[in-house]
C-alpha cells in the first residue's frame, strides 16, 4: 500500500529525514517510536504533504501513486489521513461546516453522492455517540478552545467520518487519561480491517497496550534504525532510546 | 504652504450650481437658498484638501484625482417629481430609489403629514408642509459642518436635493428603510452629491439600509453626506453596502449626534470603488448614549480605503465600541484613523477600538492610526491594531482534510470577516453582505493565486 524508499527530506534547509525506508501493507498496524526530534512528526507531515517540508530525494508511492508531487487536498481524497499530533485551531470555521465540506469533497472524489445537511448530521451524531463527545460541540471552531483530549477525540472522530485507507495517527495518546485513552484506542481498533493500514506514531509504547502492532521501528537521526515485533516497543519503554541516539549525543 | 488646492477648476460645479439653482421651486425657503450659496463659496474658497506635511487627515488619501477629472452634470431633465403613491393604511416598508443620483421613485408614501407616521421623501416634498420645513430648517446642516470641510461644502451646495427621514416619537419601523442607489454607464463623467437628514424622535426605532451599486464600469463621484440625530433613548442602525464601480470616487461622510440613552450602529461593507473615503464622526452629547461602529472591506488591484471615524465623548456613562477588519490582495491600501476623544466631564466612558488587516499579498499596505485625546481619569479605553497573513498551518490543516487551497483560503478569509457579518440582525441585510463579500473573496483569491 505504502512504500517509502530512501527519502529524505528537510523543513527550514535543515535536513531532518535521512535516507528513510517503510513498507506498509494492507490490513497492518505499524508503530512507529522514538525521541523527540527524531524526525517522527517530519514523516507525518511529509506524507501528508505539508509544503514547508522538502523532500530532498528518495520516493513514496501509495497504491502505487507517486505521492511527492502530490496536492496535501489530493492526498486526503486518495485515502492518506493525518490526525494531527497538535491539531490546528481555526477561529470561525464551525467544525461541523469544515467537515461536511471536507466529507464531501472526499466522497465526491470517489464517486459517492454528497450528503445533505440531515444525512451528515446523522453520520456525525452516530460517529460522536461511539467516540463519546457532547454533541453540542460540532457548533464551535474547530479545535478552538478544546482540551487536549477533546481534540484528539476530534481527530479521531474526522478518522471515522473521512474513512481513509491508510491513517498516520501522530502521538495520538498524548495528553490522554486512562479513559480517554480506552476510548479512542476503541475507535482505533474499529477502523482496523484487512484492506486498511494505520502508522501509529508515538513516543511512548502506552498506546500499543490496547493496539497490537504487526510491526514496531525505531526512528533515530532521521532514519529507521532497527524493527521489530511488538516486543520491541517493550524493550524500549524498559532501556529507554539512548542506544539508538549514540550519534546525536556524541557531539 | 496651502493645505487645500486653489488652482482647481470649479467651473463644471458653479456651472451645475446654477443650472440646478435654476430649477425654480416655489415652495422652497429662501434660507436654504442662502445656505446652499454659502457652502459653494466656502467650497471654492477652500478647494480639494492636499495630501501634503501638516494636513494629518489626508495624509494617506490623495483626492487629487477627482479635483483633477471635472466633474459634471449632464442632466436631459431636472430631477423627476416623485410619484407619490395613496396613503397606505399601515406601513410595511419604505424604500427610494436614486438611479444617477436622481429620485425615481418613492414606495408607499404618504400625502399627509401626520405625527404618529414616519415621513421619508425629498426635501421638495417635505417643503410643502410647515412643520416639516420648520423641523428642517432646525436640524440641516446643524451637524455637518460644511465651513471646514471641502467635501461637506461641496455636497452642501447641492443641498436641495436632499432626503428627509423623519421617524416620530415613540415608533418602531418593523423593517428597515431602503435608500438604492444605482449608477449606470450614463455616470461616466459625472458627480452626483446625495444629502440624508435622519431624525429619530423620541423611543424611535429604526434600521437604514443604504445601498451603492453599480452596473457598469464607469468613472463617477459620489459625496453623500448623512447628518443623523437621535433624541433620547432612540435606536438606529445604519447598515451601508458599497458595491459601486471599480472606476468610482466615494466620498461618504456621516455625522451622528445622540442624546440620552440612545443608540447608533453603524455596519459598514466596502467593495467597490477605487477611492473610498468614509468619515463618520459620532458625538456622544448625552449620558448614557452609546455607538458601535464596525466595517468590512474587501479591496484588490489599485483600490484604496480610508476610514475615518471620530468618536466624540462629551458626557459622562457614554460607550463607544469600534471594530473595522479588512482584506487587501494586489497593491490595493487601506488607511484606518480611529481618534476617541474623551472630555473633561464625560467620567466613567468605556471605548473600545481595533482595526484588523489581512494582508493577501506582499504589495497591499494598511495604514492604521489610532488617536486618543483623554481629558479625564475616569474612563476605560481600549485599542488595537494588526495586520497578518493567513495562517500555513491553518490552510494545510483544511487541505489535509481535502478542501483545495483555494476554498480553504475562502473559509478562512470569511471566517475573519464573519465577525463583523454574523452580528447584523437584519436577515437580509447580512446575507446580501455575505453573498457580495464572499464573492468578491472567490474573485481576489482566484486572481492574487
Amino acid at each position: 500500500m505504502l512504500e517509502i524508499k530512501n527519502l529524505s527530506a528537510s523543513v527550514s534547509n535543515s535536513q531532518i529525514l535521512n535516507e528513510l525506508n517503510l513498507r506498509v501493507n494492507p490490513g497492518e498496524v505499524h508503530a512507529i517510536m522514538g525521541p523527540n526530534g527524531s524526525g517522527k512528526s517530519t514523516l507525518a507531515n511529509v506524507l501528508a504533504g505539508h509544503p514547508s517540508f522538502d523532500v530532498l530525494s528518495g520516493s513514496i508511492t501509495f497504491h502505487g501513486l507517486d505521492l511527492i508531487p502530490m496536492m496535501p487536498e489530493d492526498r486526503s481524497k486518495n485515502g492518506i489521513f493525518l490526525s494531527f499530533q497538535h491539531p490546528i485551531e481555526i477561529p470561525g470555521v464551525r467544525f461541523d461546516h469544515f467537515m461536511r465540506a471536507s466529507l464531501n469533497n472526499v466522497r465526491k472524489y470517489r464517486g459517492l453522492e454528497e450528503l445533505g445537511v440531515l444525512d451528515f448530521r446523522k453520520q456525525l451524531e452516530n460517529q460522536m455517540a461511539r467516540i463519546g463527545i457532547d454533541p453540542s460541540m460540532i457548533k464551535r471552531s474547530v479545535n478552538q478552545g478544546f482540551s487536549g483530549g477533546e481534540k484528539k477525540r476530534f481527530e479521531i472522530l474526522q478518522l471515522g467520518l473521512l474513512d481513509p485507507s491508510l491513517a498516520i495517527l501522530d502521538e495520538p495518546d498524548s495528553g490522554l487519561d486512562v479513559d480517554a485513552l480506552k476510548s479512542i484506542a476503541k475507535a482505533i481498533k474499529q477502523f482496523k480491517s484487512p484492506s486498511k493500514a494505520i502508522i501509529i506514531i508515538t513516543h511512548y509504547q502506552r498506546i500499543l497496550q490496547y493496539i497490537k502492532p504487526d510491526a514496531v521501528h525505531i526512528l533515530a537521526n532521521g532514519s529507521i534504525v532497527r524493527s521489530g515485533s511488538k516486543e520491541l516497543a517493550d524493550e524500549v519503554e524498559l532501556n529507554g532510546y539512548d542506544q539508538y541516539t549514540n550519534d546525536s549525543n556524541s557531539f | 504652504m496651502p493645505s487645500t488646492t486653489t488652482s482647481i477648476q470649479f467651473n463644471n460645479y458653479l456651472k451645475d450650481f446654477s443650472t440646478l439653482a435654476g430649477n425654480n421651486d416655489p415652495y422652497q425657503p429662501e434660507w436654504l437658498t442662502e445656505v446652499s450659496k454659502n457652502a459653494l463659496d466656502e467650497f471654492i474658497r477652500m478647494g480639494f484638501p492636499l495630501q501634503q506635511p501638516g494636513n494629518e487627515s489626508w495624509r494617506y488619501t490623495n483626492v487629487m484625482p477627482i479635483a483633477e477629472k471635472a466633474f459634471a452634470f449632464n442632466r436631459n431633465s431636472s430631477p423627476s417629481t416623485p410619484k407619490i403613491s395613496p396613503h397606505p393604511e399601515e406601513y410595511r416598508e419604505f424604500s427610494i430609489a436614486f438611479k444617477d443620483g436622481l429620485t425615481e421613485q418613492q414606495t408607499n408614501q404618504t400625502n399627509s403629514m401626520k405625527s404618529s407616521v414616519p415621513y421619508i421623501s425629498t426635501f421638495q416634498e417635505a417643503f410643502k408642509h410647515p412643520t416639516l420645513t420648520a423641523v428642517l430648517k432646525e436640524h440641516l446642516t446643524q451637524y455637518s459642518e460644511y465651513r471646514n470641510n471641502a467635501f461637506t461644502s461641496l455636497n452642501t451646495a447641492f443641498i436641495k436635493e436632499g432626503v428627509l427621514i423623519y421617524v416620530p416619537k415613540g415608533i418602531t419601523l418593523p423593517e428597515p428603510i431602503e435608500l438604492n442607489f444605482t449608477f449606470s454607464n450614463q455616470m461616466n463623467g459625472q458627480h452626483v452629491q446625495p444629502r440624508i437628514l435622519t431624525i429619530l424622535g423620541e423611543a424611535s426605532e429604526a434600521t437604514i439600509l443604504q445601498q451603492f451599486e453599480s452596473t457598469a464600469d464607469a468613472e463617477y463621484f459620489c459625496n453623500i453626506v448623512n447628518e443623523v440625530v437621535l433624541d433620547g433613548n432612540s435606536d438606529l442602525t445604519l447598515n451601508t453596502v458599497q458595491n459601486h464601480s471599480s472606476n468610482a470616487y466615494h466620498i461618504n461622510t456621516v455625522n451622528v449626534s445622540l442624546n440620552r440613552d440612545s443608540r447608533f450602529r453603524s455596519n459598514s461593507a466596502d467593495i467597490g470603488g477605487q477611492l473610498v473615503r468614509n468619515n463618520i464622526r459620532v458625538r456622544l452629547s448625552k449620558e448614557y448614549s452609546s455607538c458601535s461602529i464596525r466595517g468590512t472591506y474587501v479591496t484588490n488591484k489599485t483600490q484604496h480605503i480610508d476610514n475615518q471615524i471620530e468618536v466624540d465623548h462629551i458626557s459622562a456613562s457614554t460607550t463607544s465600541e469600534e471594530l473595522y477588519k479588512g482584506v487587501l490582495a494586489d497593491q490595493s491600501q487601506a488607511v484606518f484613523d480611529g481618534s476617541i476623544i474623551v472630555r473633561k466631564g464625560a467620567c466613567k466612558t468605556q471605548s473600545a477600538q481595533e482595526n484588523k488587516n489581512l494582508l493577501l499579498s506582499d504589495s497591499a499596505q494598511a495604514n492604521m492610526k489610532p488617536t486618543f485625546w483623554i481629558y479625564n481619569d475616569d474612563v476605560k479605553c481600549n485599542h488595537g491594531a494588526a495586520s497578518g497573513k493567513l495562517d500555513q498551518n491553518e490552510i494545510f490543516y483544511m487541505r489535509s482534510h481535502g478542501i483545495s487551497e483555494l476554498e480553504a483560503k475562502a473559509q478562512l478569509t470569511q471566517a475573519y470577516i464573519n465577525e463583523i457579518i454574523d452580528p447584523i440582525k437584519h436577515d437580509g441585510t447580512r446575507n446580501k453582505i455575505q453573498k457580495l463579500v464572499e464573492k468578491k473573496l472567490k474573485t481576489v483569491l482566484q486572481e492574487s493565486k
